[in-house]
């Protein structure tokens, strides 16, 4: 969970989140094709560990061990307004 | 560090009639940091107040010792003051005290306070001139400065500063060199200065961590990280490596320049680094023999720029021989010069960076994982 500045709170459910993953190795760099998606992911998949990169984005470890992704707290805030 | 923390030192009692120290902290309450928006007393500035048979002292303990509005805010507190029945003497100690960004505290570089970093789009805008000077305009106003030159592929503070020997090594850590009050590190000084560097990224990114971190810094209000041109890896390690408390562009009034420098400040943007502001370099040429003033890059760019961007203008700093000279013998001229014109224009700067830094840790938010 998210508590925003605004007092907005946002959840998220791990497996989705992971599946929308933004590194390249998840989604393509040059034509933005998702190579990873959330039907790909386990619905047990959990985080393993959350670190602030900077001060604009979020990097998760999963329990599937992948990490590479960044996640800018923009593109956190429009997947919690997509749901 | 809110209003309420110097409470515990207010003394309440007044003595032998004169004014109570209500009373001072009432009309204290008129003065108003012009930068912070909000009055010397609710800021927390006013500490170990005393009020004794018409004499009244206090410390005024503000945010940088780089203030520039430090003397504006102590005469008008020395005046209101002064002004109250039964105040025959005012007595204030300026003192300071660095707020650290938010989240630094939890990173390597815990004992420092603030880093800023120094960037511009192209090269040769004399970002590393400006870097240092303004580094050495806050050690020189008290404060205690180191700077980084992240520049790892043409290191120049080493020339800049006059020293160009290896750093010592404690244990696995390196002892920062020391020139013009200030604490510094560049891989210039690792490499010898005729050797280039052929590195790929990877490189890049681990040379500027270790410069970071392995670097023993110790207690720093400021660190300034001079980076290289353009928007590449030693940027991106910095923006993500740690919590800037901001970053200032360099760049000459000329469109082209500015236009590239608008990259680099989209780039901290996106990784939410605020901008502290703009400073123009090369805005024009004194002549050494008639003293007319030479637009000879254009003139008002960098004002439009930052105007447009709503960031704040730091100044323009003349093509003047002198800094260049200065900055070949290893001397900074804030230090070396210290009334020359563009010495004062670059302590000017200093100071609003200093003020800017002041600002940003006021407003920023906290970031906190549980």
């Amino acid at each position: 969970m998210i508590i925003w500045a605004d007092g907005v709170e946002s959840h998220y459910f791990a497996p989705r989140l992971r599946g929308l993953c933004p590194c390249a190795s998840c989604k393509d760099e040059m034509t933005g094709v998702r190579i990873i998606l959330p039907i790909h992911i386990s619905d047990d998949l959990e985080f393993r560990k959350i670190e602030i990169v900077g001060q604009y984005a979020l990097q998760f470890e999963w329990s599937d061990g992948h990490h590479t992704g960044i996640y800018t707290f923009e593109y956190l805030r429009e997947l919690a307004e997509e749901k | 560090m809110r209003g309420d923390r110097g409470m515990a030192f207010w003394n309440k009692e007044s003595k032998g009639g004169g004014a109570t120290s209500e009373q001072v902290l009432d009309v204290l309450k008129n003065v108003q940091d012009p930068d912070l928006r909000k009055d010397i007393v609710t800021l927390g500035f006013i500490r170990n107040l005393k009020v004794e048979s018409g004499k009244v002292s206090f410390d005024l303990n503000l945010t940088t010792p780089a203030c520039p509005v430090k003397d504006q805010m102590r005469d008008q507190a020395v005046a209101l003051v002064k002004a109250l029945p039964g105040v025959e003497d005012v007595e204030i100690k300026m003192t300071s005290e660095v707020r650290q960004a938010p989240q630094l505290d939890k990173t390597a570089l815990a004992g420092v306070r603030n880093i800023v970093a120094v960037g511009s789009g192209k090269g040769g805008v004399g970002k590393s001139t400006i870097a240092v000077n303004i580094a050495a305009a806050l050690a020189q106003a008290g404060a205690r400065v180191g700077l980084l030159d992240g520049d790892i592929y043409g290191p120049t503070t080493p020339i800049m500063l006059g020293v160009e020997q290896p750093p010592r090594n404690v244990g696995n850590r390196m002892i920062p060199q020391e020139a013009a009050g200030l604490k510094f590190m560049s891989m210039g000084l690792l490499v010898k200065s005729d050797q280039p560097l052929i590195w790929r990224g990877p490189m890049a990114h681990k040379a500027l961590q270790q410069c970071l971190f392995d670097t023993d810094w110790g207690e720093l209000d400021y660190l300034m990280v001079d980076l290289p041109p353009g928007t590449g890896d030693v940027h991106l390690t910095l923006a993500q490596a740690v919590p800037l408390t901001g970053a200032v562009i360099v760049s000459t009034p000329q469109d082209v320049g500015l236009r590239i420098s608008m990259k680099t400040l989209r780039m901290f943007q996106q990784t939410r680094v605020p901008i502290l502001g703009i400073v123009e370099n090369m805005s024009y040429y004194v002549c050494p023999h008639c003293n007319s003033q030479d637009y000879i890059f254009g003139h008002g760019g960098g004002t439009r720029a930052a105007e447009q961007l709503g960031i704040p203008f730091l100044g323009e700093v003349p093509l003047d021989l002198a800094i260049r000279t200065q900055s070949d013998v290893g001397q900074p001229i804030v230090i070396a010069q210290p009334d020359a014109a563009s010495a004062r224009t670059l302590r000017s700067i200093a100071e609003k960076v200093a003020a800017q830094v002041s600002i940003r840790n006021f407003e920023a938010p906290v970031l906190e994982v549980e």
